[in-house]
C-alpha cells in the first residue's frame, strides 16, 4: 500500500476504485481551500477550517474542529500494549479461526495467508492469533474491514470493539499539532478502515503503533495522539435582521438561568455582526462540562458519566446519577420524555440503536449538530459533534436506526 | 451494548428511522412546517435595539490580547420575585423607639418641612422586624438626595438586612441600563428625581414610589428589570499570528490549576479564519456553569445564598461545594487552602476587600486579567455571576466604606 500524499498531506489511502477517484478530488479541495481565508459552506472540510451552516430556526451556525488532549495524568493510567498485535478468538484453535474468518466472510486465501502469518496459541479459555507486522500490513482494505467487524464482536479485542474514529481523509490535519511521528501517521493511513457506512474510518491497531516508538517519551506521545479526541467549537452568527423572535425562542427552549434576549442583544448593540459561543446558549451543566475530560471526582459515586447521563442531565442543575443500565432508565424515559419526530428542537434526545439495542443516545442543538458524551470511560470528553460522526463513531455494524425523545415539561424554578 | 428496554421496543418500531433518512426528514420537516413550534419564553423582553456602535476594547499583557465589549445582563423572569413589585412605600428601623428615630431623622439633616410631612402624613408601626415608618408620596417627593444618602448610610450600618433589601445600588454607577431598556421619558424622570449618591455609588430606594407611578405592567416589568440590570463583558482571547502561544498557555493554566486548555488554545490557533476564542471556554468549571447565570434555589441553604465570596473560593473547583455556603467554612477554606501573596494578582487569584476600620469582610472576587475579574455582587438572586470590569463591579462597593485589598492564591500552585 502506497501513500497518497499531496505536498505534504498525508491521507488515507481509499481502496477501491470510486472511492478513490472522489479521494483523489477530496484531496483537491482540501489544498485549495487550505489556503483561503474565508469560509466554505455547509460542507464538511479535513482540515482546521470554519464551516457555516445553513440558515434555520436556530439562526446560522459556523463550527471548526479542535482537538482535545486527556490531561497528561490519565494517560499515565493506560496499560501500554505490547506492540505485538493480537486477536482473540474463540477455543478451538485454528480450525476455530479458520471457520470463524469464513463464516464472517473473508476469502479463503486470505483466510490462509493470514493463519500462515500468525502465531497461534490456543488456551481453556480462548485461541490467541498473533499476526506478524507484515500480515497486518498487507491485509487488503475489505478483508481488515470484515476482520475487525468480526473482532469487535468476540471478547477480548478491545482495539477493535472500540476502535478510533476519524471523520476525515486528511490525516495531516487530524493530526496536526499532536506531536505524532510522520511514520505514525503514515501507519494510520495504511491501516485505518472505512466504517460499515463508509462515513469517516476506524483505526485498531494501536499495538502495531507502538513499534514506531524508540523511547517512553515516543509511547506517550503516540498515546496522546492516539487519544486525542476532537470536539467542534460552534458559535451562533446573527445581526440587526437575523435576531428574530424565533431565533430567540430557539435558544430560550427550556430554563437556564439566564435570559438569553437581553445577551444577544447587548451583544449587537457592541457590534455590527453578532456571534456568540454556543456555550453561553447550553444550560449549566453541559456548559460546565463541554470540551472537557471526566474528573477522576466524576467518578467518585463508583461510576463515570456515560451517554444517559449525559442526555438525562442536559436540563437538569443538578445531575442525577443514572445510567444506561440503571434499573430506573425506562421508567424515566417513560415518565420524563415522549417519543417525538423532526422537526427537532433544541435539547432533543436522539437515540441510536442496533437492531432492538440502544447503542448510544445524544442530545440534539441545532442543525445536525450533537451534545455528545462517546463513552463512559474517562478519555471521552463532552463535545459537540455532527450526528453523523456521532452514529458512523457507535454504528460499527452499519445497521443503526434514530429515534428522539423529547423532554415533557421543562419547568422554571421561581425564586421564592 | 445496551439492551433496550422492552417498553420502548413498540416506540422504536414505531419511530425509528435509519439515519440515511433522518437527515431527509429533518430537512422536509424544516422546510415545510416552518420553525418548530416553541412557546414564546415569558423570560425576553423585546426591547429595540440601539444603534450598534463598537465598543470593543483591547488589552495585551502576559495574558495576551484580549477583546472585549459590554454586555446587560437582566433576570429571568423566575428571578424576580413578587416583593418587588411591592408598592408600600416604608422604611424599616429595627427596634427603635420611634422617638429615638425622629430624633434621627432630624440630626440627619431632613429638612423641617419633610419632618412635618412625617409627623402628619408617616404611619407608625410596629412590626416582628421592627419599628416601621409607612411613608406618602408627599413625604418621598420633598425629600432631597442628601437626605436618602445619610438615610442610607445610616440603614447600611444600623439595618442591613432592610438595607439590602430596599436599596438598589444600579450598576456603573450612571443610568445606562434605563436608557437602553426602552423605559418611558416619565419613568426616566422619576427614576432620576429619587436616584441619590453614597460616594460613586449611585442608587434607589423609593422602588415603590416609582412602581406606585407606573400605570402600565410592563412599563413596571421594564423598570424593575433595568434596575437591577448588570454589567458583564463579553470577553475574547485573540489568537492571530502574533499570539505568544506558550505565555498565553502558561498564564491561562494558572500553574497547573487549569490544565486541559492548551490544547483548545493550540487547536483554535491552528485554525484558518478564526482568531477569536471566547473566554468561557478556557474558564474552569466553576466559573464556565455559573458565568452570566443566576443563582439556582439547588445552591442555597436556609440561611445562606451564594454570594461573592461562595463564588470567589469554588473558581478552580470542578465542582461548587455546598459547604461553602457557610460563612465559617468560607474563612477555614481561605486559611487553610489559600495564602495572602503580594505583587500583581495572578488568573485566580482572589481578592478580598476588607474594610479599613475594623477590618472586617467587605467583597471578594476572582482576578481575571488586566482590569476584568469575574464576581458575584452580594446575596441577591436577581446578581448574576460575571466577568465584568474591575470599576463596573466597584461601583457598587465604593461608596463612603475605605477599604483595603488582600490577594490570596491556592496553595496547590505555589
Amino acid at each position: 500500500m502506497k501513500l497518497n500524499m499531496w505536498i505534504g498531506f498525508i491521507v488515507i489511502k481509499s481502496p477501491n476504485k470510486m472511492n478513490f477517484r472522489l479521494l483523489g478530488a477530496w484531496n483537491f479541495t482540501v489544498l485549495f481551500l487550505g489556503l483561503l481565508p474565508s469560509f466554505s459552506l455547509g460542507q464538511s472540510l479535513p482540515g482546521r477550517d470554519v464551516i457555516r451552516t445553513p440558515a434555520g430556526p436556530w439562526g446560522v451556525m459556523e463550527y471548526y474542529r479542535v482537538p482535545l488532549e486527556a490531561p497528561e495524568e490519565y494517560l499515565r493510567l493506560l496499560s501500554v500494549p505490547s506492540q505485538q498485535a493480537e486477536w482473540d478468538f474463540p477455543v478451538g484453535g485454528e480450525p476455530v479461526v479458520r471457520s470463524t474468518m469464513l463464516e464472517a466472510g473473508l476469502d479463503p486465501a486470505e483466510i490462509d495467508r493470514i493463519v500462515k502469518g500468525s502465531s497461534i496459541i490456543k488456551s481453556l479459555e480462548n485461541t490467541r492469533v498473533f499476526p506478524t507486522d507484515e500480515t497486518v500490513l498487507s491485509l487488503p482494505h475489505d478483508s481488515r474491514m470484515i476482520l475487525y467487524h468480526l473482532l469487535s464482536t468476540l471478547p477480548g479485542n478491545r482495539f477493535q470493539a472500540r476502535p478510533v474514529y476519524i471523520d476525515s481523509e486528511n490525516l495531516s490535519a487530524w493530526f496536526a499539532g499532536s506531536g505524532m511521528p510522520r511514520a505514525a501517521i503514515e501507519d494510520v493511513s495504511i491501516l485505518a478502515y472505512r466504517t460499515p457506512k463508509h462515513h469517516g474510518f476506524f483505526f485498531s491497531d494501536v499495538p502495531l503503533l507502538l513499534r514506531r516508538t524508540l523511547s517512553s517519551s515516543d509511547e506517550k506521545t503516540i498515546l496522546k495522539g492516539i487519544y486525542r479526541r476532537q470536539g467542534l467549537m460552534v458559535r451562533l452568527r446573527f445581526d440587526r435582521e437575523s435576531l428574530s423572535e424565533n431565533l430567540v425562542n430557539y435558544w430560550s427552549a427550556s430554563y437556564k438561568y439566564k435570559a438569553v434576549f437581553p445577551i444577544l442583544k447587548s451583544i449587537l448593540e457592541a457590534r455590527e455582526d453578532g456571534a456568540i459561543d454556543i456555550a453561553h446558549l447550553l444550560p449549566s451543566t453541559p456548559r460546565q462540562s463541554l470540551n472537557r475530560f471526566p474528573d477522576p471526582g466524576d467518578g467518585i459515586s463508583g461510576r463515570y458519566p456515560d451517554w444517559f447521563w449525559t442526555c438525562y442531565n442536559f436540563f437538569r442543575f443538578v445531575p442525577k446519577n443514572v445510567y444506561a443500565d440503571s434499573p430506573e432508565m425506562a421508567e424515566l424515559l417513560a415518565s420524563e420524555f415522549q417519543p417525538s419526530l423532526p422537526p427537532l428542537q433544541f435539547g432533543d434526545m436522539i437515540l441510536i440503536s442496533s437492531g432492538t439495542k440502544i447503542i448510544h443516545g445524544c442530545i440534539h442543538i441545532a442543525d445536525d449538530l450533537v451534545y455528545t458524551k462517546n463513552g463512559a470511560d474517562i478519555f471521552s470528553p463532552w463535545v459537540i459533534m455532527k450526528l453523523s460522526d456521532v452514529v458512523a463513531y457507535h454504528d460499527l455494524s452499519g445497521d443503526s436506526t434514530l429515534s428522539v425523545y423529547r423532554h415533557l415539561d421543562i419547568q422554571s424554578e421561581n425564586v421564592p | 451494548m445496551l439492551t433496550q428496554p422492552f417498553l420502548f421496543r413498540g416506540f422504536f418500531t414505531a419511530f425509528a428511522f435509519s439515519e440515511r433518512f433522518f437527515s431527509l426528514i429533518l430537512a422536509l420537516a424544516v422546510f415545510v412546517l416552518g420553525v418548530p413550534s416553541v412557546a414564546i419564553s415569558s423570560d425576553e423582553t423585546t426591547t429595540p435595539l440601539s444603534t450598534p456602535e463598537n465598543r470593543a476594547r483591547r488589552i495585551s499583557g502576559p495574558y495576551g490580547t484580549l477583546e472585549y465589549y459590554p454586555i446587560t445582563l437582566e433576570p429571568p423572569e423566575s428571578h424576580l420575585w413578587a416583593a418587588l413589585y411591592e408598592e408600600r412605600a416604608y422604611w424599616n428601623f429595627g427596634p427603635r423607639e420611634i422617638s429615638v428615630i425622629q430624633s434621627l431623622l432630624s440630626s440627619l439633616g431632613f429638612l423641617p418641612e419633610t419632618l412635618a410631612l412625617i409627623d402628619s402624613e408617616g404611619k407608625w408601626d410596629i412590626s416582628p422586624r421592627g419599628l416601621e415608618l409607612t411613608i406618602t408620596d408627599a413625604i418621598i417627593e420633598s425629600m432631597r438626595a442628601e437626605d436618602r444618602s445619610a438615610l442610607a448610610h445610616w440603614l447600611r450600618l444600623n439595618n442591613p438586612t432592610f438595607f439590602a433589601k430596599s436599596v438598589i445600588n444600579l450598576e456603573g454607577g450612571d443610568f445606562g441600563a434605563f436608557e437602553s431598556a426602552g423605559i418611558s421619558p416619565e419613568t426616566m424622570a422619576l427614576v432620576k428625581q429619587v436616584t441619590f449618591r453614597r460616594k460613586n455609588v449611585l442608587s434607589i430606594m423609593d422602588r415603590p414610589y416609582i412602581l406606585r407611578k407606573i400605570a402600565d405592567h410592563e412599563e413596571k416589568k421594564r423598570f424593575i428589570r433595568a434596575a437591577l440590570a448588570t454589567r458583564g463583558l463579553f470577553v475574547n482571547l485573540i489568537l492571530d499570528e502574533t499570539a505568544d502561544l506558550d505565555s498565553i498557555i502558561s498564564y491561562w493554566s494558572a500553574r497547573g490549576q487549569n490544565k486541559e486548555i492548551e490544547s483548545v488554545i493550540r487547536g483554535v490557533a491552528a485554525t484558518t479564519g478564526v482568531t477569536r476564542l471566547d473566554l468561557v471556554q478556557i474558564l474552569p468549571s466553576v466559573p464556565r456553569r455559573y458565568l452570566y447565570g443566576y443563582t439556582s434555589l439547588s445552591d442555597i441553604g436556609p440561611f445562606n445564598t451564594p454570594d461573592c465570596f461562595w463564588a470567589a473560593l469554588q473558581f478552580f473547583q470542578r465542582k461548587a461545594s455546598p459547604r461553602l455556603i457557610d460563612a465559617n467554612a468560607c474563612v477555614q477554606h481561605l486559611d487553610g487552602e489559600f495564602q495572602e501573596v503580594s505583587g500583581p494578582p495572578e488568573f485566580g487569584d482572589i481578592v478580598c476587600m476588607f474594610k479599613k476600620d475594623d477590618n472586617s469582610f467587605l467583597h471578594a472576587y476572582v482576578h481575571i486579567a488586566g482590569d476584568i475579574v469575574f464576581t458575584k455582587n452580594g446575596t441577591s438572586f436577581a446578581r448574576p455571576f460575571v466577568l465584568t470590569e474591575k470599576s463596573d463591579m466597584l461601583s457598587v462597593y465604593l461608596d463612603e466604606t475605605e477599604h483595603v485589598d488582600r490577594i490570596y492564591r491556592h496553595k496547590i500552585s505555589e
